[in-house]
């Protein structure tokens, strides 16, 4: 006899698990502008200015690991076949220490405030641990061993490197007994974006990019090696920064580990857009398109990254920092996760919707299909709206004098990937409000 | 010998392509070529549900002891694709397009969730515990016709 019990192939956890996280996250995007446009212009003076520090904590951890968060409690039981343990306690208190952490952090660090950032700092710790050792373990009991599940257990293992990295960071800033350890700046940029975003990214990019978009999977070995291959060039310079290394030798590592991480990310959104072009499903949906500019966005900051490299001085300094950075952050990861909310969210609907029909024997109710759940209409008015406020992004860090225009447009479009999933939610509760019908 | 996991998952594949097929002829308003994409992908479809529900689904249980658990779980399933399949025809047949494509959308996507969960875990569990029958059940599997 084979032991199928703890294989759970419905175990998709409560709707309000996901969606909590799903549903705030924009507003970090919101927020995100708003303290950008209290700035004002001066902050694009280079990455190290406080305010820009904090703005970028509010984005990464509010929007951007945020919905992550929450994608994976949906993903696991699905890709992996195995939930997060307690999945309804642990996501509440992952989420509630995110939220209350990530405002307090960001604006602490801008606004130079060390309560606020030790106090924000604990919480999002502790919200990124309980994430962290969730995820882990869901991963460890997962008997599914394919490119997907290893992407993702080696980027959560790198998240918890960016927050070992970024506590060890800031308890330097705050004088807690060691010095600012600033050249681990790289390296916790390093380690959160290229390894545990970007790596997520193609994880989940394995299933879902064939999948929704019908095109051919991803060639064998590039989808098996991408992931170690990133996390062990990431691991051995971050140990040559460790360990006494001669300053020759660890220049060299650093040169060639950072060439091939570049040359690894732009293969991953090459071969993305070459497999989109590739698609059966003709159609191109707000989804195609969230994929392309996020693919685009990611293969113009390897460029970026490259133009910094040949340029004099060479180093992550001035405004090609910056870009490189929007052009990663708001470029690739937004788009991406953006793209993902408008399948995930309707989906879940109609899933809940639907089992709740099923479960209850009411076959009279109204089960409203995907592009009912949120009108396409305005996913499509938000789709323009980002691509503007990316575009106008790239133009104020050349004409600073525009960051107000492009803030106002990124609030408007977070503003409005908000309305649009509480739009999801609404027609939620009014679908199970309906008068009931009886069945005949 | 083709496993379990090849034959199946290009059968998903198949079937995929047809809705795919289907859904361009509806965007395109080619109804005609959407009746005939509907009988394909319809036919396609309940063949690929027969061959899991009446003979694999089957094997798996007599292995494992029991109708509950992933099989029941995943019959539960294509039960759900029924219902979203014949809500496509009467909306394909009332040539109401937006309302077509809306359905589509909710079936492929969960085609798409409920494929992953077979080809990650039960195909692999599948050809796992029943190599010894294999053989067998892969000629019933394609000799079926629904």
């Amino acid at each position: 006899m084979i032991n199928l019990s703890r294989l759970s192939l419905d175990r998709a956890p409560p709707l309000w698990v996901p969606l909590q996280f799903m549903a705030v996250a924009p507003l970090f995007g919101v927020l995100f502008a708003g303290v950008m446009i209290l700035l004002g212009p001066q902050v694009l003076v280079s990455r190290w200015m406080p305010g820009m520090i904090g703005a970028a904590h509010l984005l990464v951890l509010g929007y951007v690991a945020m919905v992550m968060f929450g994608a994976m409690q949906q993903m696991l039981p699905v890709v992996a076949g195995s939930p997060v343990p307690r999945g309804a306690i642990t996501s509440r208190l992952s989420f509630m220490l995110l939220t209350l952490g990530t405002p307090l952090l960001g604006i602490g660090l801008a606004l130079h405030r060390p309560a606020w950032i030790a106090v924000g700092g604990v919480l999002v710790l502790g919200g990124l641990g309980v994430f962290t050792l969730t995820a882990l373990i869901a991963l460890a009991r997962s008997q599914a061993r394919g490119p997907t599940t290893q992407a993702m257990t080696l980027a959560v293992i790198a998240l918890l490197v960016t927050a070992a990295l970024g506590g060890w960071l800031a308890g330097g800033h705050l004088g807690l007994g060691w010095p600012l350890p600033r050249h681990m700046t790289d390296l916790h940029l390093a380690w959160g974006l290229l390894g545990w975003v970007a790596l997520l990214v193609a994880g989940a990019a394995y299933q879902v990019v064939p999948m929704f978009q019908m095109t051919p999977e991803y060639p064998v070995l590039p989808a098996r090696l991408h992931a170690p291959l990133v996390f062990a060039i990431l691991a051995v310079m971050t140990l040559t920064a460790l360990l006494p290394v001669p300053a020759a030798t660890a220049k060299v590592i650093n040169m060639t580990g950072s060439g091939m991480l570049a040359a690894l990310m732009a293969g991953f959104a090459g071969i993305t857009l070459w497999l989109q072009s590739r698609r059966r499903r003709r159609n191109a949906d707000v989804t195609v398109r969230f994929w392309h500019i996020g693919m685009v966005s990611l293969l113009a900051a390897v460029l970026v990254w490259v133009v910094i490299q040949l340029l004099p001085g060479r180093g992550l300094w001035g405004v090609w920092a910056l870009v490189l950075a929007w052009l990663f952050v708001a470029g690739f990861a937004v788009s991406v996760i953006n793209g993902m909310l408008y399948k995930i969210v309707p989906f879940l609907v109609w899933l809940h919707l639907n089992q709740t029909r099923m479960g209850s024997g009411n076959f009279a109710m109204r089960v409203p299909n995907m592009h009912e759940v949120i009108p396409l209409g305005l996913t499509r008015l938000q789709l323009r709206l980002h691509l503007a406020a990316l575009v106008a992004g790239l133009t104020a860090l050349a004409w600073p004098a525009l960051l107000i225009p492009a803030m106002l447009l990124f609030a408007a479009s977070n503003g409005l990937l908000s309305w649009n999933l509480f739009t999801g939610i609404r027609c939620y509760r009014a679908s199970l409000n309906a008068p009931r019908t009886t069945t005949g | 010998m083709e496993t379990i996991q090849d034959f199946f998952t290009t059968d998903h594949r198949e079937c995929d392509y047809r809705l795919a097929d289907l859904e361009f002829a509806i965007a395109d308003g080619d109804w005609e070529a959407a009746d005939a994409g509907f009988r394909e992908f319809h036919h396609d479809m309940e063949r690929h549900l027969q061959r899991e529900e009446t003979l694999l689904f089957p094997a798996i249980e007599s292995v494992s002891g029991g109708t509950m658990g992933p099989t029941e779980v995943m019959r539960r399933e294509h039960d759900q694709m029924r219902a979203l399949m014949e809500e496509i025809r009467i909306a394909k047949d009332q040539r109401d397009e937006n309302t077509t494509l809306g359905v589509i959308e909710t079936l492929m996507t969960m085609i798409q969730l409920h494929n992953v969960k077979e080809e990650q875990i039960l195909y692999p569990m599948a050809d796992r515990f029943l190599q010894t029958q294999r053989g067998e059940l892969m000629a019933q599997v394609k000799a079926l016709e629904p």
